[in-house]
């Protein structure tokens, strides 16, 4: 009774703040629409009240790729988690693997709802767009799209439901299911990969490009990896969501142990995940740079540039809390002292990396001062360029991802070889969970955001003119207060999931009485 | 009481870390990307690690332990950790980096990096936290989630902005009616057109920190007609040492659609009175390029023939790559004596005319008026002499001692550098 009460008053608590934030969207997002209406002829059909129409579609956009992230990143996870079971027979994946499916099944409905508002508002509030990139890609939106979407979602359910009828002998073939919803699944994500790349990069120099022209531009290949890895590395940062959360709230050992277990195997996922991600984002900027330098120097060096910034402090934070994590774990295993004092001077290395990934050639946000702005020693002076250079940063990056490989095989050796006290980690660890899966989201949501900004005033870059009042490049704030409001929303929801499918009354029953899978 | 064990340990991973990195960034692997740097790189890293070397002797001490009682551990805290740690780690990074000219606002940068290591090295040993459960844990959560929220934003904030009134006014484009316009409105106009088309991203009008293009102060452009080419054309005719594989195609061919053609006009005229702003003189070696590295480079270049089509155009097929000349009747750059009696601008305008017998006939060297620019042409001569013949008479000594003392008032230090 008690728990059915609290369940009550969680499920009150989360709506009315899901109702406060529906107005706390309304002030910082609209006031920039509000202020340029009147200087710029307004050429949409539509305005939409109270949010504008930009920011009504970076809403719901980055709502469903979130969503469509996590329906696409976290089946590779499970299906690896399922052949883990049946290689090693240990229980404890099965039950990980069966309960974020769970949430899965939930999250393809919200993926599926945001996916058809996104589309729907685009269609009226951007029309000309809407039309022109229905037109050059019509194959993907009337044929291939619809097919691969009805047999992603045919295969999701299929696997979710089959569950228990497919274990056993059979249980192969609930992971070759498994194994084909991630093969769809990949291929929708490269199928929408090549609206999404084209929008930056449309093949320039063609007279008449052919459908496979417009889908193999230059950034549909690297985007499709760089994605693929991304949403791998997200796939493993919600799952840390998931076992903080129900950690926390976990009221027994048992279950501490298990969602303690379940934390580690997030964190190995998305941190593995992790460490190759910077390659596959230095190639795809590269591919930028190829394309057209002055795209990738606006990213990078321009009006864009210090929402890198902000990505060099949140990737090196994302490191340090991960090596973080990872020695607070090491604090329950019995025999990893051996390994505290290189750990610990490797966090000074990879601090002193952090700094130096960070280091801007000037702390202005443009790459030549505007009028009016302050410069005097705020660029670095020539001799010292250097810094702000690929060869210092990269020489960085090869540090943090070297030392947190070390770190992270240190870890594993002391799992491997000491005795694991499961259940017994500083509940601080479940917070840096949070925290890595909060700075990996607002991370995808903020780089969302550049990747369509650096398009400038187009809606196509090159092709054709976004000429709506919204069609500037917003400031930093104004981008990190919506990312910011977006993940909190997110969070949100994602949490009443959880609690939902994992901590009902319902759930804690069926948990009780089922016979598979079972908790080890 | 130290664990001197512990610290022994953390002293040697210290030291590998610093050899680690001493010799890994002293390799050059021949790459853009990865490779040698600077000293002042791995200067800063020992500087940053001698940090932690401070941060382990303080921290190793445990005297915020449970021996202690709170208000000792408070005082602990504020003593130890934050005067002399956080002191000892600005003291050692402003004095390091400041005598390699770091501005404040850099080096406040990395002293807050330290700060925050060293943050991070004393939560790595705190008490665990207690246990939380049931609502109390969800609630707790949901403070974190705004906790994190609120430091994102303000990190957001925090950083630089640009104002959105200029990015709005730049979509608005309206730069009035300029088909009557001066040349003055125009050269103005067209550095608005500069700047909203941000060419400045590739391209340098004064003097800075290297970019992808040519520094358009310091290269010859050519005239208008061949300035408007460049820009609607990029690709008919590239810069020689803009023509490698990786960049020859940097800059965009859409400027010709995209500039309506009277802004286009007002930026060839921007671009023409940058040019001619740094004008160059043709009778004496302008101010400091006797010495100038970049000018050396491009001297070097066009000495060696890397300029021109034909490779017997080049200086060295009769002089030598190394000065010693190929041809009886070619001048010996080595001769010092005799390269120290001429003028700056009897060798411009032997460069620029050729040189003729007594008779004022033509001789084997030929003038390069129609292949080098006037900037060119002394970009060579400053090499020819600064390669061959020891370096311009007068200047060798008295430039470089100028040029020690230029660099001098150039490099900005703190204090207490500055008052050296």
């Amino acid at each position: 009774m008690d728990q059915q009460n609290r369940g009550k008053k969680i499920t009150l608590f989360s709506l009315f703040l899901l109702f406060l934030l529906s107005f706390l969207f309304k002030g910082p997002m609209n006031s920039y629409a509000l202020e340029i209406a009147s200087s710029v002829p307004e050429t949409s059909p539509i305005t939409m009240p109270l949010f504008g129409n930009r920011t009504i579609i970076w809403i719901i956009a980055q709502f469903h790729i979130l969503f469509a992230s996590f329906i696409l990143g976290v089946p590779l996870f499970v299906v690896i988690s399922e052949f883990m079971f049946i290689k090693t027979g240990n229980e404890k994946y099965e039950r990980l693997a069966y309960d974020i499916t769970k949430i899965l099944a939930m999250c393809y409905s919200l993926t599926a709802l945001s996916g058809a508002t996104f589309a729907l508002l685009l269609f009226g509030l951007y029309p000309h767009f809407s039309s022109y990139i229905l037109g050059k890609f019509s194959s993907i939106w009337l044929l291939f799209y619809p097919f691969l979407f009805t047999l992603e979602t045919l295969l999701m359910y299929t696997y979710y439901y089959s569950w228990r009828s497919l274990s056993g002998n059979k249980k192969k073939w609930h992971l070759l299911i498994g194994f084909f919803l991630n093969i769809v699944g990949i291929a929708t994500l490269f199928a929408m990969d090549a609206p999404a790349s084209y929008m930056l990069t449309p093949p320039r120099g063609l007279e008449n490009p052919t459908f496979w022209d417009n889908v193999n531009n230059f950034t549909w290949l690297p985007l499709n990896f760089h994605r693929l890895l991304g949403n791998l590395t997200f796939g493993g940062y919600m799952v840390c969501i998931i076992a903080a959360n129900m950690f926390i709230w976990s009221d027994n050992q048992k279950d501490r142990e298990y969602y303690d277990w379940q934390g580690y195997i997030g964190n190995m996922i998305g941190v593995g995940a992790m460490i190759p991600l910077p390659i596959m984002g230095y190639i795809y900027s590269l591919e930028l740079y190829m394309y057209d330098a002055s795209v990738g120097i606006y990213m990078m060096s321009d009006r864009l540039s210090m929402f890198f910034e902000t990505q060099g402090i949140l990737v090196g934070l994302l490191f340090v809390a991960s090596n973080f994590y990872f020695w607070l774990s090491m604090q329950r295993i019995t025999g990893a002292d051996r390994f505290a004092s290189v750990i610990k001077v490797n966090f000074i290395v990879i601090f002193f990396s952090a700094c130096i990934w960070f280091i801007p050639r000037h702390y202005f946000a443009t790459m030549v001062a505007e009028p009016g702005m302050e410069t005097t020693h705020l660029e670095l002076p020539a001799h010292l360029g250097f810094f702000a250079l690929m060869k210092a940063k990269n020489t960085a990056a090869i540090f943090i991802c070297l030392l947190t490989l070390e770190n992270y095989f240190l870890y594993k050796r002391a799992v491997k070889t000491g005795t694991v006290a499961w259940g017994k980690i500083n509940p601080l660890s479940q917070y840096l969970l949070v925290f890595l899966g909060f700075c990996d989201i607002w991370l995808m949501n903020l780089m969302g955001a550049v990747r369509e900004l650096v398009r400038k005033n187009w809606h196509v870059y090159m092709q054709v003119k976004d000429t709506t009042p919204e069609a500037y490049t917003p400031t930093l704030f104004h981008s990190s207060i919506l990312t910011t409001q977006i993940t909190f929303i997110f969070f949100i929801i994602f949490t009443f999931i959880i609690w939902l499918c994992l901590k009902t009354p319902q759930h804690q029953t069926q948990l009780a009485t089922q016979t598979l899978p079972k908790e080890s | 009481m130290i664990n001197k064990k512990g610290l022994r340990q953390k002293v040697f991973w210290l030291v590998f870390f610093n050899l680690f990195i001493w010799i890994l960034c002293s390799i050059d692997l021949k790459t853009s990307l990865v490779g040698a740097l600077p000293a002042v790189f791995k200067v800063v890293f020992t500087a940053f690690s001698l940090c932690g070397l401070i941060m382990f002797l303080i921290h190793d001490r445990n005297l915020l332990s449970d021996e202690y009682s709170v208000p000792k551990r408070l005082f602990h805290f504020f003593l130890y950790y934050f005067l002399v740690g956080f002191g000892a780690i600005f003291v050692i990074l402003w004095l390091t980096m400041g005598y390699f000219g770091f501005y404040p606002v850099f080096i406040w940068t990395v002293v807050i990096y330290a700060w925050l290591g060293f943050l991070v090295i004393v939560a790595m040993d705190l008490k665990p936290i207690k246990e939380q459960s049931g609502l109390k844990g969800f609630t707790n959560m949901v403070v974190f989630y705004l906790v994190l929220c609120g430091g994102f934003t303000a990190m957001g904030y925090a950083l630089p902005q640009y104002d959105p009134q200029y990015e709005i006014k730049k979509l608005k484009g309206d730069r009035g009616d300029l088909s009557n316009a001066d040349q003055a409105t125009l050269i103005k106009v067209g550095g608005d057109v500069f700047r909203d088309f941000e060419c400045f991203n590739c391209h340098n009008t004064s003097d800075g920190i290297k970019k992808r293009g040519p520094n358009l102060a310091k290269t010859d452009i050519g005239g208008g007609e061949n300035i408007k080419e460049n820009i609607v054309d990029p690709q008919k005719t590239i810069s020689k040492g803009y023509d490698l594989p990786k960049i020859r195609n940097a800059m965009p061919d859409y400027y010709g659609k995209q500039i309506k053609p009277l802004e286009l006009k007002a930026l060839v005229e921007y671009l023409k009175n940058v040019r001619a702003e740094a004008t160059i003189s043709t009778k004496k070696m302008p101010e400091g390029w006797w010495n100038d590295a970049g000018v050396l480079a491009e001297g070097k270049n066009i000495f060696e023939g890397k300029m021109f089509d034909n490779p017997k155009s080049a200086c060295m097929s009769c002089h030598g790559k190394e000065g010693v000349p190929l041809s009886q009747k070619a001048r010996d750059f080595r001769d010092k004596k005799y390269m120290d009696s001429l003028s700056d601008k009897k060798i411009f305008d032997s460069v620029t005319n050729g040189i003729f017998d007594k008779d004022g006939e033509p001789t084997l060297m030929g003038g390069y008026s129609l292949l080098l620019s006037p900037a060119q042409r002394w970009q060579v001569i400053a090499y020819i002499f600064k390669e061959f013949a020891g370096g311009r008479k007068g200047f060798e000594v008295a430039q470089s001692a100028a040029e020690k003392e230029k660099n001098k008032k150039k490099l900005w230090r703190p204090w207490p550098w500055s008052l050296l």
